[in-house]
């Protein structure tokens, strides 16, 4: 899709995710109600590249990212790593598979053990793959995200530190394992406004330095746009347009993706923006809408929209969506 | 504890003071009147038990022919039918009555963490049948089973009736135990673990567990009592080997040998009183650990009914003669909050000034920290204690009349001023409903409360009436909170903040917990309904580029003072202090260059260390030697061209220095 | 009402569990307990009730299986076997006899214990830091107290030293078991002390659960939220804080319900009440094992049943439980 030449790192094809509801119940009922969590998902990561997945809470984006990092078992559908295609989400291989891939979570407060030390967090990972766990190796670890003198946090708690700090060492943990990728579950949106960017420039400098694919998952559009060199944005389960990250932002095609960027806040705005009263809210995921899964919100549906899901069509090299107003032409159709 | 040492050792900056507090409250719910005596009583059995009936070498069993004696020197405790000395069997007593508990406890205990941990952890259909297993054993009432159990024994000794107790006592340990573990795998960092490549083992001894201990031990003293009052009452059925002494077994004798008839208190009164002591004694060990638990119930000196007022009042710092504008609707002067009292107060709110006029947005904006929420809970005076005003005034100007300061009104003159005049929005809607009451009574008991003489169908009118307002469905009224999506419980709890028609409206980041498109056709709504009812809102949120858009004007806060503040537009076009412009650069932006943004260095301020200068200065790039030691006060620039409405707090922008 | 259809099916699989519980005890014990009861009362037993007991554990070589087909049978048909205290008089004849006695005063303990306990920790939870927080360490103490021990003690000074109740029985031995105005009056004048005795003993335990939920709902922003409207502090303290404080208490009344009928059955024998605890005791001393199952078995069916309408007020109470999905 890119014209870099090198290979991707992680390519994942076709992933579905449906998580049962009540399990033993609805067996029980002959009833087997699920959520339509992940959609038929594709996507690449590549080395040194920061790819945003962007979406609201509920469209299926923490998922993606646990299953690319195992943690939940695919419904359907293949993740390969360098090439190779990962299997299972316990045992060995699964092990194999997290060395390679890493998670950085959302709430840097709940994604640290209260009872165990920063010493504790760091080594562990050092330890299950392998790695010596000796206080040079934690030091270089804590140096890496810049926090310094590294010393005085090995022995602190994490209810001793900062969100900020918080989050610096959870990214630290997630480089102990000297991954190829790094996952990015909403790493800034917990975190106070003046400390975001130290963090994403933190993330930016990493992808940088150790040449790591990262997929950085996020509701906020403008920060894809400040961190991203491509964009991917989520509806429902489904990602239903994806490119450039400035051109995707500028000359947004999906109708989503436009009421994304109207509603985003924007101080060069004059007055409270565009009239956004009636435009409802994302669907259950239980019982997803036929056919595209935005037509009961979309201002230009048509009566394909409500029976067909649309397939894909390039506007131009590298920015693709999911649309039935595009798929004769590949014209985009003015903004409303 | 390490955990302690470490803490006590370098305070450094936290961004969550409560974390710190629950760590501490181990010992603060150890130092606690209840918990001491608790442990000191439990310490006097346990050494009764264990040495008693060494020192006190009466033989519990010997007869003699001092029979049926009250209490006296040779026999504290009296002595029985056959002139068995009591006090020795209590002794003896307490020995077995303590070991069968620990015992039973142990055994349930252990049952029930096997059972607890691998339900909550393993889930899906394990999870279903024992959790089943465990809820049957909680229904099935106990005692009787006991009893059955205990009548087939072939042999009734100590150790087996120990057993017996523990196969039915464990069944509600392991029910918390396993919604504990439940909760406890939802956690992110169990899922980081997980990430880490930790097998899952490891993660349910070293990442769960550790996290349980307060509650297996509530658990297992729970269980001490349960079984040693079980082991009492088979004792007293006669189904224990009742001819070792227990406090049951005494209780038994006294009962068939017609004790209570013969008048001999001092037989069955000492066995019961230790049953019971040592019961409270648990019991107040566990309060202590509760506390630990929920930290919620630490807090004392609460009492809704009294809201606090007041204490003292600073001199008056009055900005401006706001009253002649004949705008003004609320004024704030020196408001002071504090958090605890003493030189270890925290100044939360630490002299705030600030003006809202007639259908003006006035918006806050802060980080943690900064006092912001503070700010709109000693407002609204729903400040809950440690929180307290210490200084300043709240002067709400009434069209018609004068002034009135909302910090010294009475209970009665707050009730009708809240709602009627102000009405305030929470960030979470979901938490600000009441889940068991449909939002037709939700909207319209403020009307029965507020306004007498409203007959049943004008209230329904009315709830109709702002319910269409803010775009809910009228059909809606009668459902229940959790049948309403995110928006539309925001939406709900405008209509309820709107439905007496208030002056004011405090959001306190109303739409934070939306996403974005929800979150902007609320504000369009909130906006619009603004224009058309004329109310002033205080939008309080950590949101800059978003006031930017909506608010009139804007003060920025930190670390409890306000910092700047100026009409939306200058702000944005101009800001002076070097937090406000740090926090204007530090949002990414979607038009324009994509440059690099630097955000502010450092963390957000911890409110415990008080600084003598500007609280801003270790993160500030422009701080002077003067910063250090000089807390700036808001003022007027020194500027030529600037705005005579747009003060900062900042040395930058003052001749010669502050004060 | 979902909810309810699987409350009930739950009751249902805890009745069976109970059965075979109780099926299974005296064949599974180790050390054979009923070879070694024949051979203690050989002699001692009309040969009939040996027969009897035989039958019922299952000595007559039948295989495991269809004994325990026939003691489902049997117990669908209210056979319990037959009681040897009582011979010949069978199990659950004895057991109605005491039965209603119980109901009555556990119930109606039971349910003012539950009002009074919930209603003062309501208020002890709503006036925190004031003079109610004393009633805690008080009602702690009374919780820990073995029921029979403190009827000893009320027995032995309102009815021993003082006169003020009748010793003992469920009512005056004169007077005969019907309707009448003297005997009602004299099973009521014998019923408050036992009942007293429950409900002190029992009230703590709905007492404090109730005012630490109170205390813990009370920071809960609806209360909060509540009380910035500025409604009166009646309604604040019962339709928003009580409102939802008093649901786990409802929800965990299982436990509690437990507890308060172990102790109650002790306290009966304690005031030789007519009920059923009394009765059990009467097989405990006698080692009547058919009396004591069939005794175990109604507590437990009693309970499901007490358990279930608790249920049936919990989703009238909570709005959530009635969800359709």
């Amino acid at each position: 899709m890119t014209t870099q030449s090198d290979q991707p790192v992680l390519e994942a094809r076709d992933l579905i995710k449906h998580f049962p509801v009540h399990r033993l119940r609805r067996r029980l009922r002959g009833r087997a109600e699920v959520v339509h969590a992940v959609d038929d998902v594709t996507l690449t990561l590549r080395s040194g590249e920061v790819t945003a997945l962007v979406g609201e809470s509920g469209s299926g984006k923490s998922t993606i990212a646990r299953l690319l990092a195992g943690l939940y078992p695919v419904t359907s559908g293949t993740i390969e790593i360098d090439g190779a295609t990962a299997r299972g989400t316990r045992g060995r291989h699964f092990r194999e598979h997290v060395r390679r891939v890493q998670l950085v979570f959302q709430d840097p407060f709940g994604s640290l053990n209260p009872i165990h030390t920063i010493a504790y967090h760091l080594r562990r990972p050092l330890k299950v793959h392998g790695y010596p766990t000796t206080r040079a190796a934690l030091v270089e670890l804590l140096e890496q995200v810049n926090l310094t003198p590294a010393e005085q946090f090995l022995t602190k708690f994490p209810h001793e530190l900062s969100g900020g700090q918080l989050q610096r060492i959870a990214i630290a943990r997630a480089l102990a394992a000297k991954p190829k990728v790094l996952l990015a579950d909403e790493p800034v949106s917990m975190l106070d406004v003046s400390i975001r960017l130290g963090i994403l420039n933190l993330l930016a400098g990493l992808v940088k330095s150790l040449d790591l694919a990262m997929l950085y998952i996020t509701h906020d559009i403008a920060s894809a746009r400040y961190f991203a060199s491509t964009t991917l944005v989520m509806y429902a389960g489904r990602v239903i347009e994806g490119g450039p990250s400035e051109e995707l932002v500028q000359q947004p095609a999906h109708p989503y993706t436009r009421l994304l960027l109207e509603s985003a806040p924007d101080p060069d705005r004059a007055g409270t923006g565009p009239d956004l009263l009636d435009a409802g809210e994302p669907p259950s995921l239980v019982d997803p809408p036929a056919g595209c899964r935005f037509h009961p919100r979309c201002p230009h549906a048509m009566d394909i929209c409500r029976t067909e899901a649309p397939g894909t069509t390039e506007l131009r090299p590298g920015h693709w969506t999911k649309c039935w107003l595009y798929s004769a032409s590949t014209e985009p159709v003015p903004a409303r | 504890m390490a955990v302690q040492a470490v803490a006590g050792a370098t305070p450094e900056p936290a961004a969550r003071p409560e974390a710190v507090a629950a760590r501490r409250s181990w010992f603060a719910g150890l130092r606690s009147a209840k918990t001491i005596t608790g442990l000191a009583i439990l310490g006097v059995f346990v050494v009764a038990g264990a040495f008693g009936p060494m020192v006190w070498r009466t033989d519990p069993s010997a007869l003699s022919d001092d029979v049926l004696q009250p209490p006296s020197g040779a026999h504290w405790f009296g002595t029985t039918q056959t002139g068995q000395d009591i006090f020795a069997q209590v002794l003896v007593g307490t020995r077995v009555s303590l070991l069968v508990g620990v015992t039973a406890a142990v055994m349930a205990t252990v049952l029930s963490l096997i059972v607890g941990l691998t339900a909550g952890y393993v889930g899906g259909l394990t999870d279903e049948l024992l959790s089943a297993l465990a809820n049957v054993f909680l229904v099935i009432p106990a005692l009787p089973l006991v009893v059955v159990l205990a009548g087939y024994l072939p042999t009734r000794g100590s150790l087996t009736v120990a057993v017996v107790i523990s196969l039915t006592g464990w069944s509600w340990g392991a029910r918390i135990l396993r919604a504990q573990t439940l909760s406890i795998r939802r956690r992110d960092f169990i899922e980081a673990a997980r990430a880490t490549g930790e097998r899952p083992a490891r993660i349910l001894l070293f990442e769960i567990l550790p996290n349980e201990m307060a509650i297996v031990a509530s658990s297992f003293l729970f269980t001490i009592v349960f079984a040693i009052l079980t082991q009492a009452g088979l004792a007293f059925l006669g189904l224990s080997d009742v001819t070792t002494w227990s406090w049951g077994g005494i209780l038994y004798w006294a009962q068939n040998n017609q004790a209570l008839q013969s008048g001999a208190w001092w037989w069955f009164v000492p066995p019961g009183l230790c049953i019971a002591l040592i019961g409270t004694a648990l019991a107040f060990v566990n309060f202590g650990i509760d506390e630990y638990v929920n930290p919620r119930l630490r807090v004392r000196g609460f009492h809704p009914r009294k809201s606090r007022r007041v204490r003292r009042t600073a001199p008056k710092q009055v900005v401006q003669d706001a009253g002649a504008a004949g705008d003004v609707l609320l004024e704030v002067t020196g408001l002071r909050v504090d958090y605890g009292d003493g030189p270890n107060a925290v100044h939360a709110v630490d002299g705030v000034d600030l003006v809202l006029r007639r259908g003006e947005v006035l918006g806050v904006a802060g980080e943690s920290g900064s006092g912001k929420s503070t700010l709109a809970y000693a407002i609204t005076r729903l400040l809950r204690p440690p929180g307290q005003v210490v200084a300043g005034e709240i002067r709400y100007w009434p069209t018609s009349a004068g002034p009135v300061d909302v910090l010294k009104m009475s209970d009665a003159e707050l009730r009708a001023f809240r709602w009627a005049q102000l009405a305030i929005v929470f960030q979470s809607a979901m938490n600000s409903l009441n889940p068991v009451l449909r939002l037709r009574e939700q909207l319209g008991d403020a009307l029965i409360d507020h306004g007498p003489g409203m007959t049943p169908g004008q209230r329904q009118k009315r709830i109709a009436e702002v319910m269409t307002m803010v775009g809910l469905p009228t059909d809606r009224a009668d459902a229940y909170p959790h049948e309403l999506s995110g928006g539309m419980r925001q939406r709900a709890l405008i209509a309820m903040a709107l439905v007496l028609e208030p002056d004011i409206l405090v959001l306190d980041e109303p739409t934070t917990a939306l996403d974005v498109v929800v979150q902007r056709q609320i504000l369009t709504k909130i906006m619009n309904l603004r224009e058309q009812l004329g109310f002033a809102v205080v939008f309080i949120t950590h949101d800059l580029s978003l006031l930017i858009e909506v608010a009139d004007r804007i003060a920025v806060m930190y670390a409890g003072r306000i910092i700047e503040t100026s009409t939306a537009k200058q702000l944005y076009e101009a800001p002076r202090h070097p937090y406000s412009d740090g926090l204007l650069h530090s949002f990414p932006l979607l038009h324009g260059p994509r440059r690099v943004l630097t955000g502010i260095p450092g963390a957000p301020p911890d409110l415990r260390l008080r600084s003598a200068g500007c609280a801003f200065q270790p993160r500030c790039t422009q701080a002077m030697a003067a910063c250090t030691t000089t807390i700036p006060l808001l003022s007027a620039t020194n500027l030529p061209t600037e705005a005579p409405d747009h003060q900062v707090a900042c040395l930058l922008y003052q001749d010669g220095e502050g004060r | 009402m979902r909810y309810l259809a699987r409350r009930f099916a739950f009751y249902v699989v805890t009745a069976w569990a109970a059965l075979t519980l109780n099926f299974l005890i005296p064949r599974l014990m180790p050390g054979d307990p009923v070879q070694a009861l024949l051979s203690r009362f050989r002699g001692r037993l009309d040969p009939r009730a040996t027969e009897a007991l035989t039958a019922m554990f299952g000595l007559n070589d039948e295989s495991m299986w269809s004994q325990y087909r026939t003691y489902l049978v049997d117990l669908t048909k209210g056979d319990f076997g037959l009681s040897f205290t009582f011979f010949p008089t069978p199990v659950s004849t004895v057991i109605l006899d005491s039965l209603l006695w119980t109901i009555v005063l556990v119930g109606v303990s039971t349910v003012v214990s539950f009002a009074v306990g919930t209603l003062l920790g309501i208020v002890a939870g709503w006036r925190r830091g004031t003079r109610w927080d004393h009633l805690l360490p008080i009602t702690t103490f009374f919780s820990s107290i073995p029921y029979f021990w403190f009827g000893l003690i009320v027995l032995f000074v309102l009815s021993g030293e003082l006169r003020l109740f009748p010793l003992a029985g469920g009512y005056s031995s004169w007077l005969s078991v019907d309707f009448s105005w003297p005997f009602l009056s004299s099973a009521f004048k014998h019923a408050v002390l036992p009942g007293l005795t429950i409900v002190v003993a029992s009230v703590a335990g709905w007492l404090i659960p109730m005012r630490n939920m109170m205390v813990t709902t009370m920071s809960d922003d609806y209360v909060v939220l509540a009380e910035a409207k500025g409604l009166s502090p009646r309604r604040v303290m019962l339709n928003y804080a009580a409102r939802n404080a008093i649901l786990p208490s409802v929800a965990t009344f299982t436990m509690s319900l437990g507890f308060v009928v172990g102790g109650a059955v002790l306290t009966e024998i304690v005031f030789s009440y007519p009920g059923i605890g009394n009765t059990l005791y009467q097989a405990v001393i006698n080692e009547d094992f058919p009396l004591m199952q069939g005794i175990f078995l109604i507590i437990t069916f009693v309970v499901l049943l007490a358990n279930f309408l608790a249920d049936l007020v919990y989703v009238w109470l909570d709005p959530r439980t009635r969800v359709e999905a």
